[in-house]
């Protein structure tokens, strides 16, 4: 019998919901990092403008969720369905609530009682000088990865979809606008949303009406513009375009997750057609059978948990932070809500359309071109991306009995993920820029001259889009593909993206032990465990990954790719080193307090 | 700063009030007008789009893609240098 999909909703909203009350706010806030607002946060106590600015809380939840949530919570439970729904749904769930969500806020609350600080520089106080600089050079590079690959798919969605480019071009100034009527005018921060959400409507009709195009070699001239952008982007002050930007991106992330929810309820009888189980180990990665463990978070990333959260979370929000009582619905909150999509937006719908009678005929209404290889080889037999904005269309198109709605919620669900891609390319460069700063801290007191010289925001982000630049510009051959050059290594991603969330939930546990001195059994437990099963389950995952994946490659990537992997093991294994030093050491001053 | 009320300055327009109230300097004029060449360009943009059913074309440049790209970069920039300073609402209390 198959499962209501009403049943599966209302499991994930209500998990979520106990998750939030119980284990975040009176375990995690309350008991182990005990959050206060008689404690200023360093967006008062460093003020400077730019960096530092206190932001209100529905705004920087707005910053923050638009800024974690990239292509990750959508592509990644897209291709896991290839388990079935049930264990990408559970691992998105419990990987969430326990791991995820506990990850970016603690990497939040460390970074904010460290002055405002990255996560990478917080290790240096429990785990010493050398884990910081470490930890910094291996973020900083997988930042300037990420950069890439965010410069050259955006630039290959304008170019492909110039609907998108006019909707970047308003979308910019617009939210220029917005932060001038909040901060500039009298009028209210409701009167203000209105009026811009009223000119974002208008404004996402024109661009898909009166799409941008531009000649040649589109592609690469947007990469080049796009690359200005960023660059622009990172130093202008967070209250000029990225609060208001990112603010007004998370009602359109809202609606998106609102209407998932309306579309689930809305079919919340009808039974999901897609099988709960299918296989343990589906050919996934490059038709290799992909064990669930230790691949899953490999292949479902920020739907679950992600390490470039804690690099958001600890850069540019944490100096934000107005009131620490705000950080539990940033932090906690704002990964709950990512995996919100990714359970009700993306495996619902997928479960739903699966082999649905009606399923075709909307293909052949709203996306003629899918049909062909659904009928041939079935919903995953699609493009993940198609997969998931087709079956997101049509589940809302069954909920409300009408064809036309479900082709134009497929747009608007594109739209959507083209908003969640281009906000975290700029993001990405101004944590660059804060990653590049404190990796030359040490320069500050021994040659100011030269700190100044070298670590400005202006040459800070410019080497950052500079060395993006260079590996998303070029083309390469790869197998018998010409890619941009970043594909040689961008294998690597999932899994030394995964291996940071490792790391940085060790910190963090760390940092509960040692200097929250949050050390009864319970609440140690309930961190500590899953931050170990997490660095295991990544080291286990990186170790298939190297050993049956890698030679699938063509030899350039095994080289690049396996490489960077090899490289990351090592720091792995380097990093845990010195935190089992760190450990030792809190649990020595531990007990000389005490015989004391 | 924050915005004069409309009460404050009887006899002048609300405008001209909110004009006068901001930082002021070559900096401040230089600003606005990058704002309002970029507004402009937007608006030429915009007028193409209507006319020929998109902006730009495939084949070679037009002045309308010129014209939004080169805008929408002015109106990133323009109001950042007309409105240098942090805004009286975001400084800590």
């Amino acid at each position: 019998m198959a499962v209501p999909a009403g049943l599966v909703a209302l499991t994930v909203l209500a998990v979520y919901a106990l998750a939030y009350v119980f284990y975040g706010r009176r375990i995690l806030e309350q008991k182990v990092v005990r959050a206060s607002a008689e404690r200023k946060t360093p967006a008062y106590t460093k003020f400077d403008g730019v960096d530092y600015v206190p932001a209100n809380k529905y705004i920087l939840y707005g910053h923050h969720f638009a800024s974690i949530a990239g292509a990750g919570p959508i592509v990644g439970p897209a291709i896991a369905m290839a388990y079935g729904w049930g264990l990408p749904l559970l691992w998105v769930i419990f990987g969430n609530v326990f791991i995820g969500a506990v990850h970016d806020y603690l990497a939040l609350m460390a970074s904010v009682r460290h002055g405002g600080v990255s996560i990478m520089t917080v290790s240096e106080n429990v785990m010493g000088r050398r884990a910081k600089y470490i930890f910094l050079f291996y973020v900083y590079a997988a930042l300037i990865l990420v950069l890439a690959a965010f410069m050259s798919v955006n630039a290959k969605l304008f170019a492909v979809q110039p609907s998108a480019a006019s909707k970047a071009m308003i979308y910019m100034p617009l939210a220029v606008f917005l932060g001038f009527l909040l901060y500039r005018t009298r009028l209210s921060p409701a009167a203000s949303t209105v009026i811009a959400l009223a000119a974002l409507a208008g404004g996402i009709a024109f661009a898909v009406k009166y799409p941008l195009l531009i000649p040649g070699d589109a592609y690469h001239t947007w990469m080049l513009l796009l690359a200005l952008y960023s660059f622009l982007a990172s130093i202008l002050p967070v209250w000029y375009l990225l609060q208001p930007r990112d603010y007004l991106n998370a009602y359109l992330l809202w609606g998106f997750v609102a209407f998932a929810i309306i579309g689930a309820l809305g079919i919340a009888a009808d039974g999901l057609t897609g099988p709960v189980y299918t296989s343990f180990a589906p050919p996934i990665f490059n038709g290799v059978a992909t064990p669930f463990w230790p691949a899953i978070p490999l292949i479902i990333a920020c739907g679950s948990l992600s390490g470039f959260h804690s690099v958001v979370a600890s850069g540019t929000t944490s100096k934000q932070l107005a009131n620490e009582l705000d950080a539990l619905m940033i932090g906690y909150g704002g990964m709950l809500t990512e995996g919100a999509v990714s359970s009700l937006a993306v495996i619902i719908p997928i479960a739903y359309a699966w082999s649905h009678p009606q399923f075709p005929e909307f293909l052949q209404h709203a996306a003629p071109s899918l049909l062909d290889d659904y009928e041939k080889g079935g919903i995953l037999a699609i493009d993940k991306v198609q997969r998931f904005t087709a079956s997101y269309g049509f589940m809302l198109g069954q909920a409300f009995n009408s064809t036309a709605v479900g082709a134009f919620m497929m747009k608007f669900a594109g739209i959507a993920l083209a908003t969640f891609i281009l906000t975290t390319l700029d993001s990405a460069t101004r944590l660059a820029r804060f990653a590049w700063q404190e990796m030359l801290d040490w320069l500050a007191d021994s040659s100011p001259g030269a700190y100044q010289l070298l670590a400005n925001r202006f040459v800070a982000s410019g080497v950052a889009v500079l060395l993006g630049l260079v590996l998303a510009y070029p083309n390469v051959t790869i197998g018998q593909k010409s890619l941009p050059a970043y594909n040689i290594i961008w294998p690597a991603f999932a899994g030394t993206n995964q291996l940071l969330a490792a790391l940085a939930l060790l910190t963090s546990a760390l940092w509960v032990y040692a200097v929250l001195k949050a050390r009864d059994m319970k609440t140690n437990a309930l961190i500590q465990l899953p931050a170990w099963f997490l660095w295991v389950t990544v080291t286990a995952g990186l170790i298939w990954w190297t050993v049956f994946v890698l030679p699938t490659y063509p030899l350039i990537q095994k080289i690049g790719a396996g490489g960077i992997v090899i490289i990351s093991l090592f720091i792995d294994f380097l990093l845990i080193y010195l935190y089992a030093t760190g450990l030792a050491r809190a649990k020595q001053a531990q007990v000389a307090a005490t015989t004391r | 700063m924050s915005a004069p009320s409309p009460a404050e300055g009887r006899g002048r327009s609300y405008t001209r009030r909110c004009v006068a109230a901001l930082p002021g300097g070559a900096s401040r004029t230089a600003g606005l007008a990058l704002t309002a060449l970029g507004v402009l360009l937007f608006l030429y943009a915009i007028a193409e789009a209507v006319a020929q059913g998109h902006i730009g074309s495939k084949e070679a440049w037009t002045p309308g893609a010129e014209a939004i790209i080169l805008g929408w970069f002015l109106l990133l920039i323009g109001p950042a240098i007309a409105f240098g300073e942090t805004p009286a609402a975001v400084k800590p209390k």
